[in-house]
């Protein structure tokens, strides 16, 4: 139990950001937390214990992408209220909507570079890719942002 | 020694420098070539915008979930252990309100409760008075026996004394004859030594010359 109160929150803002739905974090983060209850015999000890978690929460997330991009369902931003002022409610739900104008490949590296602050090496062990795979994903994020971005000024200009 | 980076050089070290995990040597030269090229600058600025947009995320608090049921599911059995102490438990207190509502009304059982217990109160006080009573003559009984026992013993110890007594009495006794005997012996012996003496010194004072008496 300690282990959960200690992580929960930690992974429960990643899922939100991850998947965009409160409902779905919440799925996700009790299957990560269940993943990582069941596989602690499995850690080796030779990492950190967050990088580790994170890897697990990694998978989850991105399985939960695929099943939800198979089923065809396109989720609205809903920021669960956590009792959290209303400013801070909108900058949560405008980061989730910057979030969500990206691939998931590239929503994870953002989320483990900017928001967990990993280093290019732990992401690149993290989800098994190389370390310019991962700098190239956070450009083309960027990218893909700047064009939202003036897609969404566009059609306001309109 | 390289002096400057070009864009690709600087673009594969951007985010490390917007994350300041460069070396000094390294930030120097992205520095460098930032000073120069606008495209690079430009990238710059919206890696600080996203840092700047990360930074600005206020966490939400988790909403409660059965953690403790997912985590450590309870076991069918004590459940079930339960169930069947619960129905057991009100089986018996059925049984127990049906049994007395099979019985007496309250009343008579209160008088017979009561009734039982007057007699139950005179029986213990008779057998009370008849047990002080016993232990009265048990006592008397026991003491009588102490001092026969006691007296018995005195008149065994006085005939042991006695005993004792003419035992050490005949023992002076034979000890004064011997004395006595001895005393008479020494006399006599003394007498005679006395008595030779005397004829002695007789026959020297009557018979100087060694004449014959």
């Amino acid at each position: 139990m300690q282990l959960i109160d200690r992580h929960e929150g930690r992974l429960y803002n990643y899922c939100l950001r991850m998947t965009g739905n409160a409902d779905d974090a919440m799925d996700v983060l009790q299957d990560v937390l269940l993943s990582v209850y069941r596989n602690l015999a499995t850690f080796r000890g030779d990492g950190s214990f967050g990088g580790w978690m994170f890897r697990i929460a990694s998978f989850r997330c991105a399985d939960h992408l695929r099943r939800r991009m198979r089923r065809g369902q396109e989720e609205d931003v809903e920021i669960a209220d956590g009792c959290a002022p209303t400013q801070q409610l909108d900058a949560n739900r405008e980061i989730q909507q910057m979030l969500q104008s990206i691939s998931d490949e590239q929503r994870q590296v953002i989320e483990l570079k900017f928001f967990q602050n990993f280093t290019f090496e732990e992401i690149s062990g993290q989800l098994g890719i190389s370390t310019n795979t991962a700098k190239s994903r956070v450009y083309r994020a960027l990218a893909s942002m700047r064009k939202s971005s003036e897609a969404s000024v566009t059609g306001e200009g309109q | 020694m390289k002096t400057e980076y070009s864009c690709e050089q600087c673009g594969d070290r951007l985010i490390e420098f917007a994350c300041e995990e460069l070396s000094v040597l390294e930030r120097q030269l992205v520095d460098r070539h930032l000073a120069r090229c606008t495209g690079c600058q430009s990238q710059l600025t919206e890696l600080w915008e996203l840092q700047r947009s990360a930074s600005e995320w206020s966490d939400q608090r988790v909403p409660g979930w059965p953690r403790r049921e997912l985590f450590f599911e309870p076991s069918p059995w004590p459940l079930r252990i339960q169930w069947v102490l619960s129905s057991g438990s009100f089986a018996m207190l059925v049984l127990v309100v049906l049994i007395l509502a099979w019985q007496e009304p309250l009343d008579d059982q209160l008088q017979s409760i009561t009734t039982r217990l007057g007699d139950l109160e005179s029986s213990s006080e008779e057998y009370l008075a008849g047990a002080v009573a016993q232990l009265r003559q048990d006592q008397v009984s026991t003491n009588q026996l102490l001092a026969r026992s006691l007296m018995a013993q005195s008149r065994q110890e006085r005939r042991e004394d006695m005993a004792e007594l003419v035992r050490l009495m005949d023992g002076l006794q034979v000890q004064r004859q011997q004395d006595t005997e001895n005393n008479l012996q020494y006399l006599i012996s003394t007498q005679i030594e006395d008595r030779r003496d005397i004829e002695a010194l007789a026959r020297t004072v009557w018979y100087p010359q060694g004449g014959k008496q």
